[in-house]
């Protein structure tokens, strides 16, 4: 699957949405009866709350220390259904701060709750024993309060302002969220001094209304002019009007939906509808455009040029001397590619802080052993392009940060090292110390990132790893007169697999192994086992062990029956709902092979043993097969269990339970034996 | 004395010499499933001076891999009435060659609200280390003060499962006329000495080897070794406490924390005397109280100041509609006693795990309150804080615990309601109709009671979709169910929770040429089996007892026989009882019927064995099958 065509399963769905037409008033402090009356919601009886208006108007303000600055007012009525719906009475606001001065102010907020007593509409204010402040560091602060008086079929209505100094960096404004919103309007008033290009996401339809409007605006500054003896002259306050343009942007909603969670959809943020505002220029009077950003292209290129980025791929005095030690006479580029790879990960460690560019610097990390994800990365990129390898960074977005749908810096928030082949791209992650290239972390998949190349030149790259991780398991067992089942298997992880188990196991030790194995595996009793190739890199990670099972055949009216898959097959579904609006994140493709060889009891001989079957998946999605044999009774099994695409869109979804369903029926199918 | 006085000159040499932070000098026996081991560590507590407390940190600890990260320790806490003097730390490599120094103003300063407070002016300094090496040493060095002496750290020469410890020292230093009193446990399986000199006391372990967890254990608390201190005159922001005794304890309690908290406005008074007017018992006003408080109130935490310990005013909890555990119990409590019906703020820990107030140490405990009333000789408990819970239902979470009850006279230490196996009871049955194709449509009743009842009450206010959410897992088991029909009926009066539902699962029989294979056993097998340890080094705990039965008739298509049945089961032992029995009769019906008594309680750890023995043999018996013929 290309790229694009995950873009396109993120956008298939849609929500059916219905209209209301009530006449309402949605000015602050008008609750009426009605509304406090309503006891479900109209459209969607399952909220426990819903949104009943939301607005929030954004316009600039301008002062002399500041210069222009946005003041954003928030007002928003929230109906409660019920127990359920309360913590919808408490919100948390985040202010930011870069520095002591830099930083948002949240003022004139005030709250009510509105309930009915006997037939009449009553109300509590939220005072300033319900507010509270709390620095969470240096750079936040949160503003946090909770309405009075909630009791079932409440509402409650707040506004606030925030003034904020961050023109270049505006939150998206959310018209969905996890309750339905009956109405939701935004306004967002900009001098023509900024230029903003929009973006809006999610499934619901909205139409953005564009206008404009003169403002004047007087300015008041004041002068300190100095003497020629360097002294300063008296101060002046001066004013002067200004005269411009506001461009008006306006969007108003009606019933929107409440945004559907489901397990294994990734970052719900993805699916919510939103509108993004990014500052693509300035251009004040008498002073020269200055370019934020605007395309995938402006923002690589902005990230690229960045000293925290571009520079530091600059850099190479730093560890010349090592590196040049290190592939000394060595002429290969795969080997040296290798050689670097690993030695970056065996000196750096990373930190845990995420960032598509550096913290630390990467000549200071390099110094500490320790950095963040760019330090480490570009420090990589940079000593392999030193050695002559073609190599590039890819900027990429973690899951829990969302994908990155539209071009913002902050979409982008890891970076790693690509090098590019003919045919393919390797893409390498120095920051876990048992990654290889193209495996990388769950988290990291993500659909694409964007590969920058030195002459700044920048296109998609798929995270998605085309090759397939493999699980091969071979186990022979023997079935006892007492009905025990002796046997022994080996299991061999590639790639994905691979990783896993070494994240997994390599750093408990082996009586836990032991008890890890036998709870995933059930009624078993493990012994002997051994790990090979757990810290050994680029070789597959196998693992060994003999069994004993004494549960697992069934005497049934003098027959004896059994799985001939035994401890190893699937017992449940993991798809067990009816219906499934997000497509299904697989995370890379994967294919498990087992071959099983058993031996009979004497004295016993087999009456039946399951059908053999395939079957699959559309367009070739998935696939499984089942043969089994029977000859001096040996049973031989081969199972193969084939995901072929690392997504799976949601119109595939009753095909995917199906599928699971049968592979779950099959694989407990039972063979039959009788007694001689 | 002499050895006393060899000891401290070596100590005196060694402080002083080139200090090896190497890790040479750590046994190997204590590095065995150690993540970690503290190799020294010099604690030293000073409350000699009224209203402060001084405690001095200096620890040596190495850490061996990733999964001791955790174990660092690098952190203080600080709020309005304490501060943080100093705090610094040594990193070392393995050999013991300094690699970092990090000094206060490179430890992180974040605010420690725990999670679930909505505030909490608690703050916290921890180091935010990315190790470069393994092992790696820290020496960590650190003094702190602050004006509560209510609070004094116990000494805990281990810190938690898997480190080991080589030397941990603790010295409490005191004014001999506020003396304070120390209480230990778990001690007898190792090296520790105990030392009382006229101004302090000395605490001092050597060698104590890591521990590893294991599953039914009893708690960490209750197995690791730990000296609990407090004063009898303490401090609590400001005020002055009293705790020789629980008696003197929740007196000071009941006249300190608790006084001037209970004024509720006088309409709030009218309403409850006449929402009560026409209840002639306690109980009866009770139950009323206790469901105006619950479509009144919700829980928030809020914990600033002295606050962290004594109610928000019950007069600010009418207008707000919220507050925490002791506001609202506060609350409740102030609405009780308008109308008449006496009843005790009562402290105690909360938690699945079963922790009791120490009733031998009288010092500040607990973590959570609820509400007692008096009814002759039993108490009523009520659980302010939820919006669901019925009338004097507890459930895990605070049951069959020792708790102190705050009266006027002073503190009782009190235990709650223990429930006994037969009273978690679930009771299911169900008709299962067979069809040709091998599927089941199953007509399913569900009555729960006690902690089982507490597990499935909230699915009642659910939406649909959750709904069938939580029954597909509970029948995770059941390939390709589908779940319809569902009836809920949440009984709070009886304090029972009943399911009415349908299930169909398609070929739920496992076809053999023309026969079905059936498991009789459709809605409650029990698959788990308890992990297996080569060696069982702790008592096997099972915290929770319950009983389970099930009855399933079987309507069989006329087109099949019943085969023979399989033999009825039945297994006793110290840890229950499980019985399944099987009968069929003209109506081509099968009847099974099962019932497991699982029974709370310690066991021996040779015991553990024998439970997993039972476990699996519940297991196999759980999924018993039988073989339906297709007749000819």
């Amino acid at each position: 699957m290309k790229p694009s065509t995950y873009l396109s399963i993120l956008f298939l769905f849609l929500f059916s949405s219905q209209l209301s037409l009530k006449a309402q008033d949605y000015r602050y402090g008008k609750v009426s009866k009605e509304e406090l009356q309503e006891k479900v919601h109209p459209i969607d009886s399952n909220a426990n709350a819903a949104i009943l208006y939301r607005e929030v108007n954004t316009k600039f303000d301008y002062n002399q220390d500041d210069g222009f600055y946005i003041v954003e007012s928030y007002h928003e009525r929230i109906k409660i259904y019920n127990k359920d719906g309360y913590n919808w009475a408490t919100k948390t606001i985040n202010s930011y701060e870069s520095d002591g001065r830099t930083k948002e102010k949240i003022y004139s907020l005030k709250g009510e709750t509105y309930f009915l007593q006997d037939g009449k509409v009553e109300s509590e204010k939220l005072r300033n024993n319900g507010i509270f402040e709390e620095e969470k560091s240096k750079f936040l602060s949160q503003t946090k309060f909770t309405m009075p008086n909630i009791k079932d079929g409440c509402i409650i209505e707040y506004k606030y302002d925030i003034k904020s100094p961050f023109i270049s960096s505006i939150d998206s404004y959310r018209f969905q969220e996890k309750i339905p919103i009956n109405k939701v309007k935004l306004d967002f008033i900009a001098p023509e001094y900024f230029s903003y290009k929009l973006h809006q996401k999610g499934a619901i339809p909205f139409t953005i209304n564009t206008d404009g409007v003169s403002r004047d605006l007087n300015i008041r500054y004041r002068t300190k002019p100095t003497n020629g003896f360097g002294k300063a002259g008296r101060a002046k306050t001066e004013t002067s009007q200004l005269t411009f343009r506001e461009n008006i942007y306006k969007v108003e909603i009606q019933d929107v939906p409440a945004l559907k969670e489901e397990a294994y959809a990734g970052n719900l943020d993805n699916y919510r509808s939103s509108l993004k505002f990014e500052l693509s220029y300035t251009n004040y009077p008498q002073s020269s455009i200055n370019y934020y950003t605007t395309t995938w292209e402006d923002v690589s290129k902005s990230i690229y040029r960045s000293e925290l980025f571009g520079q530091q791929l600059e850099k190479n005095n730093y560890y010349k001397n090592d590196i040049d030690a290190l592939i000394k006479g060595v002429t290969d580029d795969n080997e040296k590619l290798i050689l670097i790879f690993e030695y970056v990960k065996g000196k750096m460690n990373w930190n845990s802080y995420l960032g598509a560019v550096t913290d630390e610097g990467v000549k200071n990390a390099y110094k500490k052993n320790t950095g963040n994800v760019a330090d480490i990365n570009l420090m990589l990129i940079s000593m392999l392009r030193y050695a002559g390898i073609n190599s590039n960074p890819v900027l990429t977005s973690t899951k829990s940060n969302g994908i990155p749908i539209f071009p913002t810096r902050s979409g982008f928030n890891y970076v790693i090292a690509s090098v590019e082949g003919k045919e393919s791209v390797l893409l390498l992650d120095a920051t876990n110390k048992f990654g290889e290239p193209n495996v990388l972390e769950p988290e990291i998949i993500n659909w694409q990132g964007r590969i920058i190349r030195e002459d700044e030149s920048s296109a998609w790259v798929s995270l998605y790893p085309s090759k397939s991780a493999v699980k091969s398991l071979l186990l022979n067992a023997k079935i006892s007169d007492d009905l025990t089942i002796v046997g022994d298997s080996k299991v061999r992880y590639d790639g994905h697999y691979a990783l896993s188990s070494r994240n997994r196991f390599s750093k408990v030790n082996n009586e836990d192994v032991r008890k890890e194995i036998e709870n995933q595996n059930g009624n078993v009793e493990i012994l002997d086992h051994k790990f090979e190739n757990l810290q050994k890199l680029y070789t597959p990670v196998n693992l060994s062990y003999n069994f004993e099972t004494l549960d697992l055949v069934e005497e049934v009216s003098g027959k004896i029956y059994f799985s001939p898959m035994l401890f190893l097959k699937m017992n449940q579904n993991p798809f067990k709902l009816e219906e499934r609006v997000y497509p299904i994140d697989f995370i890379y493709p994967k294919r498990d092979r087992f071959l099983i060889k058993l031996e009979i009891p004497e004295g016993y001989t087999v009456e039946s043993i399951p059908e053999g079957g395939s079957f699959g998946l559309p367009e070739n999605l998935g696939s499984f097969r089942y043969l089994i044999s029977e000859k001096d009774n040996i049973i031989q099994l081969s199972v193969d269990l084939a995901i072929n695409s690392p997504v799976i869109s949601s119109k595939f979804y009753s095909n995917l339970k199906q599928f699971f369903e049968l592979v779950v029926q099959k694989e407990n199918e039972k063979v039959v034996l009788t007694k001689i | 004395m002499f050895k006393f006085l060899v000891v401290f000159f070596l100590a005196f040499i060694s402080t002083n010499a080139q200090v090896d932070f190497s890790i040479l000098s750590i046994p190997s026996e204590l590095k065995e499933n150690a993540n970690s081991v503290l190799v020294k560590e010099n604690i030293i507590v000073d409350v000699s001076e009224e209203a402060k407390m001084i405690v001095e940190e200096y620890s040596v600890r190495t850490i061996f891999n990733e999964l001791g990260n955790r174990h660092l320790n690098a952190v203080e806490y600080y709020d309005e009435n304490s501060k943080i003097k100093k705090i610094e730390a040594y990193i070392y490599d393995a050999l013991g060659n300094e690699i970092a120094h990090y000094k206060k103003r490179d430890f992180k300063d974040v605010s420690a609200a725990d999670g679930f407070s909505l505030y909490s002016d608690n703050r916290v300094l921890f180091l935010d280390y990315t190790p470069t090496t393994y092992p790696y040493t820290i020496v960590y060095t650190s003094e702190t003060e602050t004006g509560n002496t209510a609070f004094i750290r116990p000494w805990t020469p281990i810190g938690g499962y898997v480190r080991g410890t080589m030397e941990s020292t603790y010295t409490l230093k005191f004014d001999p006329a506020n003396k304070p009193k120390y209480k230990a446990d778990n001690l007898e399986d190792y090296s520790i000495s105990i030392d009382e000199k006229p101004t302090e006391y000395v605490f001092k372990a050597k060698n104590i080897k890591a521990i590893k967890y294991e599953e039914l254990s009893p708690s960490f608390n209750d197995i690791a070794p730990r000296i609990s201190v407090a004063l009898n005159e303490f401090y609590l922001e400001g005020e002055k406490g009293y705790g020789s005794d629980w008696e003197t304890f929740g007196k000071w309690m009941n006249d300190q924390l608790l006084s001037g908290v209970s004024e509720l406005p006088i309409a709030t008074v009218e309403k409850v005397k006449a929402l009560v007017a026409n209840e002639q018992t306690n109980e009866a006003k009770a139950r009323k109280i206790y469901q105006y408080l619950q479509d009144k109130v919700r829980y928030i935490s809020i914990q600033i100041g002295i606050g962290g310990w004594k109610p928000m005013l019950a007069k600010d909890v009418d207008y707000l509609g919220y507050g925490d555990c002791k506001a609202l119990t506060n609350y409740t409590k102030a609405l009780l006693d308008a109308v008449g019906v006496p009843s005790y703020y009562t402290v105690l820990y909360a938690g699945n795990e079963e922790r009791n107030i120490d009733k031998d140490f009288t010092s500040m405990q607990g973590n959570h309150v609820i509400l007692g009333i008096p009814d002759e000789d039993n108490i009523t408990w009520l659980e302010c804080t939820s919006q669901e819970v019925p009338y004097s239902y507890l459930g895990n979470f605070t049951d069959d615990r020792d708790v102190l009850l705050v009266t006027p006279q002073g503190g009782k230490i009190v235990t709650t309601k223990k429930y006994t196996s037969k009273e978690n009871l679930q009771e299911q049955k169900a008709t299962v109709n067979l069809d040709l194709e091998g599927g089941v449509s199953i007509n399913f009743t569900g009555t729960s009671w006690g902690t089982q009842y507490g597990n499935k009450f909230k699915n009642k206010n659910k939406t649909a979709v959750d709904q069938e959410k939580e029954y597909k897992n509970r029948w995770g088991y059941l390939n390709g169910v589908s779940v319809g029909d569902v009836n809920l009926t949440n009984d709070r009066e009886n304090i029972s929770f009943s399911e009415n539902l349908k299930l169909y699962v398609p070929n739920y029989t496992t076809k053999v040429g023309d026969d079905f294979l059936l498991c009789l056993n459709v809605l409650n097998q029990s698959q788990y089996i308890p992990p297996r340890y080569r060696e069982r080094n702790q008592t096997l705990y099972l915290r929770e007892g319950y009983l389970d039965t099930d009855e399933i008739t079987f309507n069989i298509p006329e087109t099949y026989s019943i085969e023979e049945l399989p033999e009825d089961k039945s297994i006793e032992n110290k840890f229950g009882t499980y019985e399944i029995s099987f009968s069929k009769n003209e109506k081509n019906q099968i009847i099974y019927k099962r019932s497991f008594l699982l029974n709370k309680g310690s066991f021996s750890k040779e015991d553990y064995k024998n439970y997993r023995n039972f476990r699996r043999q519940i297991a196999k018996l759980d999924k018993t099958k039988i073989l339906l013929k297709k007749n000819n």
